[in-house]
């Protein structure tokens, strides 16, 4: 080989292999065309390498270029390399690029004998008149890329120290509505945030932790358009500083949809009426599942009636479709029996929208929900409140037997057919047998001293004697060394005990003369702690009895066919709830303040109303103390608010309510009894002021309580008396009946 | 015949109860003291010295926090939190940090008894694993002398064992 060697030195690389334009060496010049030889190992190197002149024309080429464009070496002068560009305007561009610097790694699309090729090109000016270049094939790789770009759902990027985006895949660009990767490279990755600031907080994050793993948060498209998505990076280092990140981007959506449809717990379908089949041509897997089926696809295509329980619940759906598609509306929470395929029977929750076309229902879309637990549940407890009621109905008319017949005891006791049944508080009592329990005192040292001598062991024997002075030393000391809520019962039984050992003293033995003054004081302490004792059980049922009716009623909500309302004065329903918690009231001593001249009209079913506000009365008596006049009383009044309500005001004076109790709501809840609720053992249910406000609620109104100290300031010291004031509201009507 | 201190932690002691309570006062042979509530209880089983004790199960807390707060934890339910069994567990229970609290008296299992509607196989083994022999449901009847029948035995129990009473 000889001739000029062209002296400019152009360093390539690849690999560790250097090579530079010395290896051609020109063999001729004519004209524009210069002819040139290859270096033999030019020729051996794997890259196609190429001279062309500015025309495109070869004018050397390698051997791996002659196989990659299959073309003959003695052809290659013929052959211009703009023929192999599948585009012209990317042979213009690569001029361009090269006229003014090195163009690398340019991948441009060639034709070779009909078949495109993807080439890496590197090129440069090899003289004025003269271009090399390298071609390197890459059609696996980049369509390989492509398919990566195409089916990968996520998008890659690469941002450097300063968040500027380096690399980033299609994907990534198409994810944030750009056209292509050239759009979105150089931009700062905080533009694709929603909120900026999340980039810098997702950079320190990852900082922190070494890495991002599905960090969710809210990207921007190059529209506006925000979205989800989950984040995953990890940082890159260059010795120690931070040089960077790499990552992926999941959008969410559009991903998870499909995922979404099937995994919500909910059955989706959409039926079509094909002649008379209706078929299932689209659901999700719950749907599936409910039917007993392993997959959508299995149910898809197949007559739904096939599952109805029966062709009667066919025609019962039917005609719900049809009312529904009349008015132009959907079946919401509709019931529907189906039989499975495995045969089992579910109670389905139908929420179904018919397809109306023309007039004919075509089709229908909807959701449905297996419900057959809470319909199972639903009877359940339906029959529990039904054996409830039944129970609460008999133990009520137990109660009154009860009653009766304390009061037949009572007078039985007194030989009075009108005893006087007043609850005693424990001094009165205690004032009551006083001298009942000084007369058995001395009645049984007179006895004991008539037992005296040799003849009181025959009388009686010597354990009865003693047992009956010991007796009688505990009733007389009882005021002193008992508690007076268990005095009544020591004396009680003390005297039963008296009477017992009396009539064990043999006939004959005593003068009678001197029993009849022990069994007369002893019967008379029976009879006044005997009346006590009923009148305490009299009392304890009259307490009992209202919560008891509250229960029954509310047990039975429901369970009765629904009562009209009627427009009535809320007064006169006041009136009436007094008057049925009268006797319970004068039981407790606790008198019930009432005056209106006034008439607020209301609409409502009456018997619930008043139901509503005997609640709250007998909750106002039985937690009444004695005021420092020495009465109980409780104070109602009926009121209209700012919102045109209609408020009945129950105000009483006793048993605090813990302000913990009102805040939290506690007090409204079913089954709750307050801290201070068992004070002195007041019986309740903890019914009552949840039905008062369920009632309320029933007619858009509200109960609402207030609860202070009477007297001194301190709020949170229960042991004084506190004010407590319910107000019940509901809306209340005009003087024509119509709604304010 | 020398008075013996004997408590009773009833809730329902001036209520419901009180018939219990007569024999126990006729019997003349006790000085019965009563606690309505969980903190009550151990105020007293630390402050005295009683020969027998009788507890019932489903107590109110009282004021104390430790009774307070398993009583919160179960929705202020006086039946589920069990409070009387907890005051025996931390009265009688070996692992309890308030073991140093009590006097020895009130550690010693015999002297105690659980009168309550409360049963079942769980609740009876644990009135077995704290030492707890004296056992009476309440619901089975109606004998006034229920109360001191129980106290009776715990302290003849104990004279059996050779107990100096």
């Amino acid at each position: 080989m000889c001739g000029e060697v062209i002296a400019e030195a152009w360093p390539y690389h690849r690999g560790n292999t250097q090579y530079s334009t010395q290896h051609f060496q020109p063999i001729g010049r004519g004209g524009s065309t210069v002819t040139m030889i290859v270096d033999p190992s030019i020729d051996q190197m794997p890259v196609a390498v190429f001279v062309v002149d500015l025309d495109g024309r070869f004018t050397a080429g390698n051997y791996k270029l002659c196989k990659l464009l299959n073309i003959s070496r003695d052809d290659l002068t013929h052959h211009k390399i703009t023929e192999f560009y599948i585009n012209p305007a990317e042979r213009e561009a690569v001029a361009d690029a090269v006229a003014d610097q090195t163009l690398e790694k340019r991948v441009v699309r060639v034709a070779v004998d009909g078949r495109e090729i993807q080439v890496q090109m590197f090129c440069r000016a090899l003289d004025s008149a003269h271009i090399l270049g390298v071609l390197v094939d890459v059609t696996a790789e980049t369509e390989f890329q492509h398919l990566f770009d195409e089916y990968q759902p996520s998008g890659v990027f690469r941002v450097d120290a300063f968040d500027k985006i380096t690399q980033a895949s299609q994907r990534f660009a198409k994810i944030h509505g750009y056209d292509s990767v050239a759009e979105v490279k150089n931009r700062n990755i905080c533009e694709f945030y929603a909120d900026p600031t999340d980039a810098d907080r997702l950079r320190d994050r990852m900082l922190t932790r070494r890495s991002l793993e599905r960090e969710p948060v809210q990207l921007r498209r190059k529209d506006g358009q925000r979205f989800m998505a989950f984040v995953t990076a990890i940082p890159f280092f260059r010795g120690n500083e931070y040089d960077g990140r790499g990552g992926i981007v999941e959008a969410l959506e559009e991903r998870n949809y499909d995922q979404v449809f099937d995994d919500v717990p909910v059955g989706f379908y959409r039926i079509e009426i094909v002649g008379d089949r209706e078929i299932v041509v689209h659901c999700n897997r719950e749907f599936a599942r409910i039917f007993d089926f392993d997959s959508a696809i299995e149910m898809k295509g197949r007559d739904i009636r096939d599952f109805h329980a029966s062709p009667a619940e066919t025609d019962r759906l039917h005609r719900m479709l049809d009312e529904a598609a009349r008015v132009g509306e959907a079946i919401i929470g509709g019931h529907l029996r189906i039989r499975t395929k495995l045969g089992s029977e579910k109670t389905l929750e139908l929420n179904s929208r018919p397809n109306v076309r023309d007039g004919v229902i075509i089709g229908r879309t909807g959701a449905i929900r297996d419900i057959s637990h809470e319909v199972e549940m639903r009877e359940h407890i339906n029959s529990l409140r039904s054996d409830l009621g039944w129970l609460l109905h008999i133990f009520r008319q137990t109660l009154q037997q009860l009653k009766l017949s304390f009061v037949a005891g009572a007078e039985i006791l007194t030989g009075d057919l009108k005893p006087e049944l007043a609850v005693l508080s424990p001094p009165r009592l205690a004032e009551e047998v006083r001298g009942s329990i000084a007369a058995l005192v001395s009645s049984v040292n007179v006895l004991i001293s008539a037992m005296s001598g040799a003849s009181h062991t025959v009388a009686l024997a010597e354990k009865d004697l003693e047992r009956l002075q010991q007796c009688v030393q505990v009733m007389a000391n009882c005021e002193r060394n008992v508690n007076e809520y268990l005095q009544r019962d020591v004396w009680r039984r003390g005297a039963v005990e008296v009477t017992s050992i009396c009539r064990r003293i043999k006939t004959g033995t005593v003068a009678r003369g001197a029993v009849r003054p022990v069994l007369d004081a002893a019967r008379r302490i029976g009879e006044i702690t005997g009346l006590a004792t009923v009148a305490v059980a009299l009392d304890a049922i009259a307490r009992v009895d209202a919560p008891i009716v509250s229960i029954r009623e509310y047990v039975g909500t429901g369970s009765r066919p629904p009562e009209s309302t009627v427009v009535c004065s809320i007064e006169r329903c006041v009136t009436e709830a007094i008057t049925f918690i009268s006797g319970f009231a004068e039981q407790g001593d606790v008198a019930i303040r009432f005056e209106s001249h006034t008439k607020t009209y209301v609409n409502v079913v009456r018997h619930t109303l008043i139901r509503g506000l005997e609640n709250l009365l007998s909750n106002a008596v039985k937690y009444s103390w004695r005021r420092p006049d020495g009465n109980s009383w409780v104070k109602v009044s009926v009121s209209v608010t700012e919102r045109a309500m209609a408020r009945v005001s129950v105000e009483s004076w006793g048993v605090p309510i813990p302000s913990e109790e009102i805040e939290n709501g506690l007090v409204f809840r079913i089954g709750f009894r307050g801290r201070l609720s068992g004070e002195r053992g007041r019986p309740g249910t903890g019914v009552g002021l949840a039905d008062s406000l369920a009632i309320a609620r029933a007619y858009n109104g509200t109960v609402d309580i207030e609860s202070r100290p009477a007297a001194g300031n301190d709020p949170t010291n229960y042991s004084q008396p506190f004010v407590t004031t319910v107000h019940f509201e509901i809306p209340m009507l005009d003087k024509r009946g119509l709604a304010v | 015949m020398s008075i013996k201190d004997i408590l009773w932690i009833e809730d329902s002691a001036y209520n419901e109860n009180t018939q219990l309570a007569a024999p126990v006062y006729l019997s003349g042979e006790y000085d019965l003291t009563i606690a309505l509530n969980a903190t009550e209880g151990m105020e007293k089983l630390r402050a005295g010295t009683f020969e027998a004790v009788v507890v019932d199960i489903r107590i109110p807390p009282g004021e104390n926090e430790r009774f307070l707060s398993s009583y919160y934890q179960l929705n202020r339910d006086n039946k589920a939190t069990r409070l009387g069994l907890k005051l025996l567990e931390v009265v009688l229970g070996r692992h309890d940090s308030s073991w140093g609290e009590f006097p020895a008296t009130a550690r010693d299992k015999s002297r105690y008894g659980v009168l309550s509607v409360e049963s079942g196989a769980e609740f009876r083994a644990a009135l077995e694993n704290l030492g707890v022999a004296v056992y009476r449901d309440r619901a089975g009847g109606r004998d006034p002398e229920l109360l001191l029948n129980m106290f009776e035995e715990i302290i003849a129990r104990r004279k059996d064992a050779g107990y100096a009473l």
